[in-house]
């Protein structure tokens, strides 16, 4: 059989190519392109299978096949040359192969066959699925490359400033923190380094932006921790960097431009006096928050001397931002999104009355329970605007009795209550829960801001601006801007919308109402300003402690230039006497 | 000084970086040989440079006279390697041999930098040095191997042995919450990673010569034993590198891609169900879409990797100005976020081109060879490889689930640089193969003059 294979070859080799072997060389080299992966057909060399070997010998009709060349197609001339390149090695003598002793493979061996269509258009399919398998995964790895560039340039930040992030320290070997700078250059704090290298970070301030810069050696938090990474990345001139190093010395890191107005946050400061509590000032047309106070407070210039004491109380709320993470029953504020449900489920609100006789009586798990109204007024005869103004406790529970909880709910969900809030600081979540087993006590409750609903002091200022702003709200941002040790901008933050949290007609009614609950409600110690207020008030009741004081508005009401939010803590009388006169001051500081 | 020096290097490395993996893909547009030869040498002055410029960096920071001995004696085995390559295989592929020093550099380098107790990186430079020297005979086994393709049962066997050896009491050890190690004395393997090369080879031997449906269900059911076997040992990145491997194996054995249908669906299936039945599936997923959720525990590994991928930034925080140690698995399964922390996203870009590069010039292999089963053995191994490099990054960047396998010829572990470099050896051997029918006529002339 290797005989008459050996035979048939030669003839073929004989009768085919007289093969020169030079010019073979010659032909190859320029025409075979080993790696050119964009054509697969280049180097489908289909004529001499030389693997197919085995087909061979298991092919009893092997002599049948086509061994005239010149029955050959075009298609196969294509790949002339090298099909002749096979005939050379088909011309092994067959003696050679027959003396060849180390057995070698039968590939090497075997004389290539001038394949059949069949085989060569087998192939050139399977050529084409690998092509297919090729592009499969190269797309995988560029989409994959593509999302690790997509998270270099957006996701980064995140991680970045991360507290778990244990590199940032690392950067503070070779670059001085940079300063945190009110929006007007004030230094809130920086880093004095002495003549022997020492750097202390001080606080001009001190306690008074103790929760908004935060502190960054212990207890790292605020600002310190939230734009750290910055803080520690010098933008000077890279010659410049590169010349201290040189030298030895640091290179100075870059500064953090805040939204804070130093005299509203003062005045803020000084108008909560003694009392615990949070004070919020945010400028509903960008989301800069203008001024974030929250009592009891620390000195963080001191605070490493302080700090076991401090800590040493477990129930102490020294070193917790209330503002962005003290949650609190929101009393009668609530109402606000009481009455935004209403007015969505009953478009025909204006015709609501209801005769307040100080109180409503209300079944509950323990027979009849009246809910009454604040000091037990009694406010007779009202409609739905004379009830907000009023702040009456048992219109509102009335009103929750006849809401349907499925729109009740949606319109919470609209205000962001049961997620994160969009801002570029984290803040606890507000939360707010109906359920069918609730008895009509605990709806009323709900619907006035009493029952298990809690709030964070800074979502109630965003649900504010956003009325001021026509509904839509703007996401709350403390950071304005970096710029580096020179002054030179290196980045700016641009106001962006956090989408609309209710329609226009529904932010000018309820502007319309806030502004009556000033003039003739519970806010009327602020009216004679020179210019019309918009708020409401709120005085919940805690079971541990005194009242939560509540005041949220904004002013001018026709055209906002300020919203706040003001809650004072453990207050033995109501809203009016306790927040409102807080609410005035920072109006007039900042409207002066 | 030396910190000027470290953050200057980073952009001479980003460079430097770049131009070698603009040379991975230039080289294919080359018609001619003497025009790829420049290129090549190219690459290999820009791989030593780096070389040079890291360990630079590492022995001006640790000041350890040693680093300076362990530098030369990688130079003298990459120059050996590269010199030696040329004397006995003038035709293999000098894009592979340069890609796989340079990718076994940029290993080495990253192990010296992570250096504990353990010294891992000369450890894993000695198993290197006798994978390089089993690797040489590979190509002449392949080339004499007839055979090879008779031993599809043999394989079978060999393959489930290795796999189920880790269950042997005594020698199977647990690392890493997976079950994927057998410990023999002072020797500690990885098996599925052999194992993945003696898989293709069983898959290769079974399906070249034109399988019936019989034997491809007879084929099928064993190769979803050894998927499942890996699922069971927790270690499914191999059992993923299986599947895909042998899905695709099993379409350019048969030509039809119902069976990549079917085989896809099926895994989505077998997937649902392992996820509810393995709680490791569901906290690899759980770390994936939420890295934040549980630091302390579950997500540790990926916040960690993300927090050093984050904080590099494009051009890395420079060797020794980052803290790549605190990365869980730093030096293995997590190496490439070390290497990005400190050397930067765009030089770990450059990384994956040159692994792309790579996995084109195995493709490229399987496309030219004419024999069915080399063809199999071949884009069977390209496919291994490709997937385990997407598997190994993806996970770190968080681009899929984590999967736990290692960054081929990178990370540390003994199993995973001898498996790795037996496949660049055994695409060396059917690249060597193809071009020796092509230059075929050379060995004729020779015989004749004998």
């Amino acid at each position: 059989m290797r005989k008459r294979r050996g035979d048939q070859e030669n003839n073929k080799n004989q009768r085919y190519n007289p093969y020169d072997t030079e010019e073979f060389r010659i032909n190859l080299d320029s025409s075979y392109d080993p790696i050119d992966g964009d054509d697969p057909e280049d180097i489908d060399y289909g004529g001499y299978n030389g693997g197919d070997g085995q087909n061979y010998y298991e092919d009893d009709n092997y002599i049948e096949e086509p061994d005239d060349y010149s029955s050959v197609s075009d298609e196969t001339r294509i790949y002339g040359d090298i099909d002749d390149g096979t005939k050379i090695y088909g011309g092994y003598e067959p003696f050679q192969d027959e003396t060849d002793d180390n057995n070698a493979a039968d590939h090497l061996q075997t004389p290539p066959e001038p394949e059949s269509e069949d085989n060569r258009k087998q192939k050139k399919k399977q050529n084409r699925q690998i092509m297919v398998v090729m592009y499969s995964i190269l797309a995988i790895f560029v989409a994959m490359i593509g999302y690790f560039t997509y998270f270099d340039i957006i996701q980064r930040d995140t991680f970045i400033n991360s507290s778990s992030n244990r590199r940032i320290a690392k950067l503070s070997d070779t670059v001085i923190r940079g300063s945190i700078l009110a929006s007007d250059g004030t230094v809130l704090a920086e880093t004095l380094v002495d003549d022997e290298g020492n750097e202390t970070r001080s606080y001009p301030y001190k306690n008074i932006f103790s929760h908004v810069v935060g502190t960054s050696e212990i207890n790292k938090s605020g600002l310190e921790q939230s734009s750290e990474f910055e803080l520690l990345t010098s933008s000077l001139n890279p010659l410049q960097q590169a010349y201290n190093q040189l030298r030895g010395e640091k290179n100075m890191g870059d500064s953090i431009v805040t939204t804070m107005d130093v005299g509203l946050q003062q005045a803020a400061y000084q108008a909560l006096g003694s009392q615990d509590g949070v004070v919020i000032a945010i400028e509903p047309s960008t989301g800069k928050v203008l001024a974030m106070v929250s009592k009891p407070d620390y000195d963080p210039n001191t605070l490493e001397e302080d700090y076991e004491s401090i800590i040493s109380d477990t129930n102490s709320k020294v070193l917790l931002n209330q503002a962005t993470y003290g949650q609190f029953a929101p009393g009668s504020i609530f109402k606000i999104i009481t009455a935004l449900a209403y007015m969505r489920e009953y478009p025909d609100y204006e015709n609501y009355a209801y005769q307040c006789g100080g109180a409503i009586s209300l079944s509950s798990g323990a027979g009849h329970v009246n809910l009454s109204c604040y000091a037990n007024t009694i406010h007779g005869y009202e409609n739905f605007e004379s009830s907000f103004a009023n702040s009456c406790n048992a219109s509102f529970a009335n009103m929750g009795l006849s809401l349907n909880f499925d729109i009740w709910t949606d319109t919470a969900q609209d205000l962001l209550f049961n997620q994160s809030l969009p801002a570029d600081f984290s803040c606890s979540r507000s939360s707010f829960e109906l359920d069918d087993d609730m008895t009509e006590w605990e709806i009323g409750a709900t619907a006035i801001g009493q029952g298990t609903t809690v709030v964070t002091p800074m979502h109630m200022a965003m649900v504010t601006s956003a009325i001021a702003n026509g509904g839509v709200l703007m996401e709350p941002y403390l950071v304005d801007g970096v710029q580096n040790a020179d002054g030179a901008g290196v980045s700016i933050h641009n106001p962006s919308s956090s989408g609309t949290l209710m329609t226009t007609e529904e932010a000018s009614k309820l502007t319309e109402m806030m502004k009556s609950v000033i003039t003739e409600g519970t806010g009327t110690a602020l009216n004679n300003m020179g210019y019309e207020i918009a708020g409401k008030t709120g005085t919940a009741e805690t079971e541990s402690s005194g009242n939560n004081a509540w005041f949220v508005g904004f002013a001018p009401a026709d055209d906002p230039q300020i919203a706040i939010c003001v809650l004072v803590e453990n207050a033995e009388t109501s809203s009016s006497y306790v927040a409102v006169p807080i609410a005035r001051q920072l109006f007039a500081e900042y409207l002066q | 000084m030396v910190n000027l020096l470290t953050q200057s290097a980073r952009y001479v490395l980003a460079i430097l970086m770049a131009l070698y993996a603009m040379k991975c893909f230039t080289v294919f547009r080359k018609k001619y040989d003497y025009d790829r030869g420049s290129v090549y040498t190219t690459q290999n002055v820009l791989m030593f440079m780096i070389h040079f410029i890291c360990y630079l960096l590492i022995y001006l920071h640790t000041e350890d006279i040693a680093v300076i001995v362990f530098y030369l004696a990688q130079v003298v085995l990459f120059a050996t390697t590269l010199i030696v390559y040329g004397i006995f295989y003038r035709r293999a592929s000098r894009l592979l041999i340069n890609n796989m020093c340079f990718l076994m550099m940029i290993g080495f380098m990253m192990l010296t930098r992570l250096d504990d107790a353990d010294s891992p990186a000369i450890r894993q430079f000695f198993i290197a040095v006798a994978a390089v020297v089993i690797s040489l005979f590979i190509p002449v086994i392949i080339e004499k191997g007839a055979f090879l393709k008779k031993l599809g049962i043999a394989y079978g066997i060999l393959g489930v042995l290795l796999i189920i050896s880790v269950y042997i009491p005594g020698v199977g050890v647990e690392r890493y919450g997976a079950t994927g190690w057998i410990q023999i004395g002072p020797i500690g393997l990885q098996p599925s990673e052999l194992a993945k090369i003696v898989f293709v080879f069983f898959v290769a031997a079974m399906l070249y010569n034109k399988p019936s449906f019989k034997r491809i269900v007879v084929v099928t059911a064993c190769a979803a034993a050894f998927v499942l076997i890996l699922v069971v040992s927790r270690d499914l990145g191999a059992a993923l590198i299986f599947f895909m491997v042998y899905i695709v194996m099993l379409f350019i054995a048969s030509g039809k891609a119902r069976y990549v249908v079917l085989g896809l669906a099926g895994a989505s299936a077998a997937a649902a169900v392992a996820y509810k039945l393995f709680t490791h599936v569901q906290t690899r997923v759980y770390a994936w879409l939420h890295p934040w959720g549980d630091m302390q525990n579950r997500t540790y590994q990926i916040s960690q990797s993300l927090f050093a991928i984050g904080t590099g930034g494009w051009f890395g925080l420079g060797l020794y100005n980052g803290i790549p140690d605190t990365i869980p698995v730093g030096a293995s399964d997590f190496i490439f976020a070390a290497i990005v922390e400190e050397m930067g996203a765009l030089f770990g870009i450059c990384l994956l081109l040159v692994y792309i590069s790579c996995f084109i010039m195995f493709i490229n292999i399987s496309l030219q060879i004419t024999d069915t089963f080399y063809k199999l053995l071949s884009i069977g191994l390209s496919v291994a490889y490709g997937v385990q490099v997407i598997l190994c990054v993806g996970g770190v960047v968080k681009f899929i689930p984590h999967t736990g396998v290692t960054l081929p010829l990178i990370s540390y572990g003994g199993s995973s640089i001898l498996a790795t470099i037996i496949v660049f050896a055994v695409i060396q051997g059917l690249y060597l193969l193809k071009q020796r029918e092509v230059y075929g006529v050379e060995k004729k002339t020779w015989r004749s003059g004998k």
